[in-house]
């Protein structure tokens, strides 16, 4: 059935059409599909012996990217994650101490410990840097946009400014019905 | 996400989530998918579809080998309507086979996807995506296969 399918489409389409339109089932026998798996596990174990560090380090800077992506897009703001917990992971990803890190990126140590314990901001110039530092795999955008979403929920929740802020206001257009 | 209307050269504002059951009527409904995508278990499938109609734009069966450090593709497929040289949008097979990179990169495979290819279509799968040979399957990782996020995922 899905043989036929397949036959069908090529019949239809030329095959730079098909790959960007179909991967299409292959249908394997039970031996078939153990021999194909133990293949690729061989292939796959060798591979990952000769991955060097710097391989390692690459797909596990890819996946702290990947996190932080997914945490922007989520429609929560979660206390615990926030610019210094992600860069704490970058240090742990990198393997580089805080002060090895801090003359990396030409910071004070004290400025590098507020920062991983959420107790001061980073500013535009700072993820620039840090965008430097992973080799352009963490984009500037993404440390910027975890400051964007912790201040976007303290806005929201922040009630005391909010109205210490209002009676300072005067003149304020009263529109609505 | 790099999901264009070939005709203007528009981004079509799309989104990936997984397959609910009540998506079986549309794509039934709609004649637009020629295999059976009630066979895989619908937690392995996810939809790239149109976030303003809703409309499935494509699908993708993923299976996860954790003990060799890979997911596998086992079954893509796109609209009908968007496949071959009339198509209206371009991108949507890229960014399902971007999509399983990013979820082989979050199990800590190092992206590691794997599909196994009809043999006329080896060729094509590695010149377009940038697969490549292991055994008898094709497979992409690394370096390469951030490439494909950047590329189709992180497109702006």
């Amino acid at each position: 059935m899905n043989e036929d399918i397949y036959k069908k489409l090529s019949k239809k389409y030329s095959p730079e059409e098909l790959v960007e339109g179909y991967v299409f089932p292959v249908e394997l026998s039970e031996e078939e599909e153990s021999k194909l798996r133990e293949e690729i596990l061989l292939v796959r174990q060798e591979k990952l012996r000769q991955n060097s560090d710097q391989e390692r380090m690459f797909a596990e800077l890819v996946r702290l990217k990947l996190q932080i992506t997914d945490y922007i897009k989520a429609p929560y703001f979660d206390p615990n994650l926030h610019f210094g917990s992600f860069l704490t992971e970058y240090l742990n990803v990198i393997r580089r101490s805080q002060k090895e890190f801090a003359s990396d990126i030409a910071i004070h140590p004290s400025r590098l410990n507020r920062l991983l314990h959420d107790k001061e901001d980073p500013n535009i110039e700072l993820t620039y840097r840090l965008e430097k530092h992973s080799g352009g795999t963490i984009p500037a955008i993404l440390w910027w946009k975890l400051l964007i979403k912790k201040q976007e929920y303290l806005l929201k929740i922040d009630s005391s400014t909010r109205k210490k802020e209002e009676k300072k206001v005067k003149n304020d257009l009263r529109l609505s019905a | 996400m790099k999901i264009v209307e070939v005709q203007t050269g528009d981004r079509i504002p799309a989104k990936i989530e997984k397959l609910i059951f009540e998506d079986f009527l549309f794509i039934k409904k709609s004649g637009q998918f020629e295999f059976d995508w009630r066979k895989p278990d619908i937690e392995k499938v996810y939809k790239l579809f149109d976030s303003q109609t809703t409309d499935i734009l494509g699908l993708l069966y993923i299976e996860d080998y954790p003990e060799e450090l890979r997911l596998e593709i086992k079954l893509l497929e796109v609209q009908k309507e968007l496949v071959g040289k009339n198509k209206r949008i371009e991108g949507i097979a890229g960014c399902l086979i971007a999509f399983a990179c990013a979820e082989a990169f979050k199990k800590g495979y190092q992206g590691f996807v794997s599909l196994v290819p009809k043999t006329l279509l080896i060729n094509h799968y590695q010149n377009k995506y940038g697969f490549a040979k292991y055994g008898r399957q094709l497979a992409i990782e690394g370096y390469q296969a951030n490439q494909l996020i950047e590329n189709y995922l992180e497109y702006e």
